[in-house]
């Protein structure tokens, strides 16, 4: 098997004759256009950390009995976590629509290994379904619907 | 350190990719019911009673879903946040930044796995 390719293994060796301006950020980033929502997409991964720093919390009140439990459950009761929580539930479904709807079909491989992925308008739908069902699996576990 | 986070870069796009899916799919519902619905008493009485929720814990599958929720989108916040730090910031600091992130990233993965097994 050949050897990875370097990353910057088109780079040439020494700098060549020909100058070249510096590489300079568009006018309007970070805050204006398109760049907003980029960047406000990048600040996501604050509320992915919180979140799973969250769920290692309750598997922590889990392992220590049935007492840190309850207070776990009383403290997310609190209304700065109730409002944070909120907040960071806007801010999933904004991240998961970004990234599940808007950005899946743009980023299909041409082949899963051997086989093809689904034309690209059908891509966004699949993931919408599958995020639906994913949804309603963990409602109907957590909320005692099932099983 | 920085040849080390090159060779490894594949693997981290790996977990951020499953990491977002992971979150994607499963995080929204996760805080709706612990985060919105259960302090506003919409959650049946007894759906997340200690027994329940432990029992749902410690199965195997569940320590391997709390394992991915936990695990997977620390890994995602973790290369996102060195991509976000390049957007602002520029390459300059990414030689301190990535390895600190990444390393935060595995210390909280094995804390994850401990805190899973022990359940």
């Amino acid at each position: 098997m050949a050897r990875m390719a370097h990353p910057q293994a088109m780079q040439p060796a020494k700098p060549g004759p020909t100058r070249t301006a510096a590489a300079r950020m568009p006018q309007k980033f970070p805050t204006g256009g398109r760049y907003l929502s980029y960047i406000a997409f990048g600040a996501t991964s604050f509320i992915y950390l919180y979140v799973a720093l969250q769920v290692l919390r309750m598997v922590n009140a889990l392992a220590s009995g049935e007492a840190a439990w309850n207070a776990l459950l009383e403290s997310l009761a609190h209304p700065v976590y109730l409002a944070f929580n909120a907040f960071t539930f806007l801010v999933l479904v904004w991240a998961g629509w970004r990234f599940l709807i808007k950005l899946s079909a743009k980023a299909q491989p041409k082949k899963v290994g051997p086989l093809r992925p689904p034309p690209a308008q059908a891509v966004p739908p699949l993931f919408g379904a599958l995020w639906l069902a994913a949804s309603a699996l963990v409602i109907v576990v957590l909320w005692g619907i099932f099983p | 350190m920085k040849a080390l986070i090159e060779r490894i870069e594949p693997l981290i796009w790996v977990l951020f990719g499953a990491g977002f899916m992971v979150g994607s799919l499963l995080l929204p519902a996760w805080v709706f019911t612990f985060g919105i619905a259960q302090p506003l008493g919409w959650v049946p009485d007894g759906a997340l009673a200690f027994e329940r929720a432990h029992a749902l814990a410690a199965n195997p599958l569940g320590k391997l879903l709390l394992l991915a929720l936990i695990a997977l989108p620390i890994w995602n916040a973790a290369n996102h946040l060195r991509h976000f730090s390049i957007d602002l910031g520029g390459y300059e600091r990414d030689g301190a930044v990535a390895p600190l992130l990444y390393a935060g990233a595995l210390v909280l993965s094995v804390v994850a796995i401990v805190a899973v097994i022990g359940l």
